[in-house]
């Protein structure tokens, strides 16, 4: 995912903290700024390029995988309804008084440990990358966000939402943007955008799944329903998306189900529908848990192959058909889910 | 930049997809210009000279309109001052 992250330009902080019209505070507020400005710009240049290489670097061999795994650490930073990031650093978040901090390490300790154990990841970048969550995040915000390097949770309105880390499977959607950074790569635009969500979208799910013992029959395949509010669920809305069914009325956000719905520039949460979709479709096709099979070919084809910043969603439907022809060689009934699926979505 | 002008912010992205076109659920705050304090009026005028478009999860799409007419810029949310943030209300179709 490519992250132009927005700061003012340091020729414009300078220009302001000599601008006479400002008053003497202002000025400084702005030399201060530059001064830190320049300190961030050097991390997030590091940081972008330590992302687009650790995708190259081989996960450990199988022998080292044998050894006893530590989960990665859960850190936890407390906003107090500011928008301050990342916000208060809270000890022992794990055992906090306060629901929210504590959900928030739990999940994505339990996310970390859904990687380990269905996929052997070590982490979201493969290489025990420390968790960072931002909780209480302004004021009933509605919404949560991965910007790079942590991922922020608000509290919800309590009327259209509550809590978003009430959402397991947002906790894993947000996590999976990060798993998604550090290997394939896909830009958040265009079809590699609608990649990028659907990727977040399908490993979310299949964490919800994992963490209620569901087999693909079993899953409602709803993304958000966990956190809908009153309001939401009196006027029938039973998810942000539905991975089953993407234009269905109870869609807050209702989505394509076919690429030839598809334009340039669409926004990925709404193109993520197509191959979401599609996932669903094979997931259901080949029965049992979609971590089974389905996800270990999804899960191959993001994390096994350089990063492609600009794939486009055939390339991704056709690498999908080739693994599930060499993963399993002799199941030509899983193939045949794999491509049938992409066929109904018109790839 | 006018003293009179008004700024439209809207929320784009992040895990709800806010400012999907179908989408039932909207985020939007209004704020006119003068009721920011001088430092936060001066920190909106920087984000207006030097606009960069964002293509990341989720950031803040911001309107100045004033009597010469309109500009629209995107920004993180961690350039945006936080009075201008808290104007934000939220509805559902």
């Amino acid at each position: 995912m490519t992250c132009h992250c927005f700061i003012v330009p340091l020729d414009v902080l300078k220009k302001f903290a000599s601008d006479p019209e400002l008053e003497q505070e202002v000025r400084d507020s702005f030399l201060h700024t530059h001064a830190i400005s320049q300190h961030i710009r050097a991390l997030r240049a590091e940081h972008s390029a330590l992302a687009a290489t650790v995708g190259l670097i081989p996960l450990p061999a199988q022998a080292a995988l044998t050894k006893a795994h530590h989960l990665p650490p859960s850190l936890v930073y407390d906003c107090q309804h500011g928008s301050s990031q990342p916000g208060v650093p809270v000890a022992n978040p794990a055992s906090s008084a306060d629901a929210t901090i504590k959900r928030a390490s739990a999940e994505a300790t339990a996310v970390a440990r859904f990687y380990w154990e269905i996929f052997r990841r070590d982490s979201i970048d493969g290489h025990h990358m420390t968790l960072v969550s931002s909780v209480h995040y302004m004021n009933r915000f509605n919404n949560a966000f991965w910007d790079g390097t942590h991922m922020t949770y608000g509290d919800g309105d309590g009327q259209i939402f509550i809590d978003f880390t009430l959402g397991n499977d947002v906790i894993g959607h947000e996590l999976t943007h990060g798993v998604t950074q550090n290997s394939a790569g896909f830009a958040y635009a265009n079809e590699a955008g609608g990649l990028n969500e659907s990727m977040s979208d399908v490993f979310g799910s299949m964490f919800r799944q994992w963490q209620a013992g569901q087999d693909v029959n079993s899953a409602d395949w709803l993304i958000g329903h966990d956190i809908m509010g009153p309001v939401a669920t009196a006027r029938g809305y039973t998810c942000l998306r539905d991975m089953a069914n993407p234009a269905a009325a109870h869609c807050l956000a209702p989505q394509p189900t076919h690429f030839s719905q598809y334009h340039a520039g669409m926004d990925p949460h709404s193109s993520s529908g197509i191959p979401n979709l599609a996932f669903c479709q094979a997931a259901k096709a080949a029965g049992g848990h979609s971590w089974d099979r389905i996800g270990q070919i999804w899960y191959k084809a993001l994390t096994g192959f350089a990063p492609s910043p600009q794939m486009l969603m055939s390339q991704f439907a056709n690498r999908t058909r080739t693994l599930s022809r060499k993963m399993f060689p002799t199941d030509a009934s899983l193939q045949n889910a794999v491509h049938t699926a992409w066929l109904a979505v018109g790839l | 930049m006018a003293a009179s002008s008004e700024l439209i912010i809207e929320a784009v992205g992040g895990f709800v997809g806010e400012g999907v076109p179908g989408s039932r659920f909207h985020s939007e705050g209004r704020l006119p210009l003068a009721a920011l304090t001088a430092r936060d009026q001066a920190r909106v005028r920087a984000l207006f000279s030097h606009p960069a478009p964002e293509k990341t999860n989720f950031y803040y799409r911001i309107t100045l309109r004033g009597p010469d007419g309109s500009q629209t810029i995107d920004a993180s949310p961690e350039t945006i001052p936080e009075a201008l943030l808290n104007s934000i209300q939220s509805r559902l179709d």
